[in-house]
């Protein structure tokens, strides 16, 4: 395993990080689930699919790689877990929109009891999660009335989007931190960690020009940016990886696992842990998870 | 502290937990374009600070900082 500088200059970003939609029409669309239950919103977005795989070819073929190649499933029954992995996370958006429109969610929480016991003892930790599922969710249930929680979102994300969130969290112990391309982002997260605050970011997308660590998933090597793990491991807090399911139509299952209890063991062995994690999350939800670009390349 | 042992702990925290080249710190050197340093060394760096100099760095402190000297001299003025 060796920690590997990506040539800045020549590599582009393979993930949009923002949402689909303009302004205005995702605006609509938080208005319209204030009247609609997201059942009736569903079919109309499983009915844009087609149209959507079809503009986005090389989506369809990272998905299609995945259960083909990765997880070894035939043809036929990839292409249809193409279709499911689509289709949920089209309900993973229009229920993030559902949110933002005030509608509620049954969650249920696997493993409450490390989350709680970080939040009552003195100190900060970090909270990593991944494209899982709906992440942001974890957000407005997992609470912290003691610690301030430090949010990293993408800085280029769609101002509907940033202004649902940041009307949700204006409720909660939440601060967002939009991530420069810079990384500077990561010294403010720094300071949070060291006043015994909790910082929060994804820790399976890098952006390009950063530092990353390749280490096996799904039986290929691929890409993790350091930042997230070096983070944890300087400043020696307990560390845990978080991904939020959808289990049924207006259910979601949050799994909190901890990685570390201190971050000792260096940005390495916490980046193991966690790549461990969402190998065993990834293999069980499979058609949850939304990376429409090809993970592997590097 | 005085402006050696400044210079002196830097030296020492860039050479063992950086891994910078004894050879290429100079005063002038360009912390990114000589010393190799980004911004992900930074999250050592503030640690490090905080260990050997008591203080806490803000990220907009750094903006004018470019060079091993620029460094000190920070660090000096934090520290006086």
């Amino acid at each position: 395993m060796s920690t590997a500088d990506l040539m800045g200059k020549e590599e582009k970003q393979l993930w949009q990080g923002t949402t689909d939609g303009s302004p205005m029409m995702l605006k609509r669309l938080t208005g319209l689930l204030r009247r609609v239950d997201v059942r009736l919103i569903y079919p109309f977005a499983a009915c844009a699919l087609p149209f959507y795989m079809l503009a986005n070819p090389e989506g369809y073929r990272a998905s299609y790689r995945l259960f083909h190649e990765r997880l070894g499933r035939s043809r036929l029954r990839s292409f249809f877990n193409v279709l499911l992995n689509h289709y949920r996370f089209a309900q993973v958006i229009v229920d993030r929109f559902a949110m933002y429109a005030g509608r509620r969610f049954r969650v249920e929480v696997d493993g409450y009891s490390d989350f709680a016991a970080l939040n009552e003892a003195d100190g900060g930790f970090m909270i990593l999660n991944s494209h899982v599922g709906s992440f942001e969710l974890a957000g407005y249930t997992l609470r912290s009335e003691r610690k301030r929680i430090n949010a990293l979102v993408y800085g280029e994300e769609n101002e509907t989007v940033m202004s649902g969130r940041e009307g949700m969290f204006s409720r909660t112990n939440v601060r967002i931190v939009r991530m420069s391309h810079d990384l500077s982002c990561l010294i403010e997260l720094s300071a949070a960690l060291s006043s015994g605050e909790i910082v929060t970011m994804s820790a399976d997308r890098y952006t390009p020009g950063t530092r990353t660590v390749h280490l096996p998933f799904l039986g290929k090597p691929a890409a993790f940016p350091v930042g997230p793990f070096a983070l944890a491991a300087s400043r020696q807090v307990p560390v845990l990886a978080i991904f939020v399911v959808k289990e049924a139509v207006k259910t979601y299952r949050i799994l909190v696992r901890r990685l570390s209890p201190d971050g000792a063991g260096g940005k390495q062995a916490l980046a193991g842990a966690f790549v461990a994690e969402l190998e065993k999350v990834v293999r069980k939800f499979p058609e949850q998870w939304f990376n429409f670009y090809d993970f592997w390349r590097y | 502290m005085t402006r050696e042992e400044i210079e002196s702990k830097v030296r020492t925290f860039l050479i063992e937990d950086l891994e910078v080249e004894e050879d290429v710190i100079a005063p002038e050197a360009l912390l990114k374009e000589d010393l190799g340093i980004d911004s992900l060394d930074f999250v050592d760096i503030v640690v490090i600070v905080e260990k050997n100099f008591g203080f806490k760095i803000k990220p907009e402190e750094m903006a004018d900082v470019k060079t091993l000297k620029d460094f000190c001299d920070y660090i000096e003025k934090k520290t006086a």
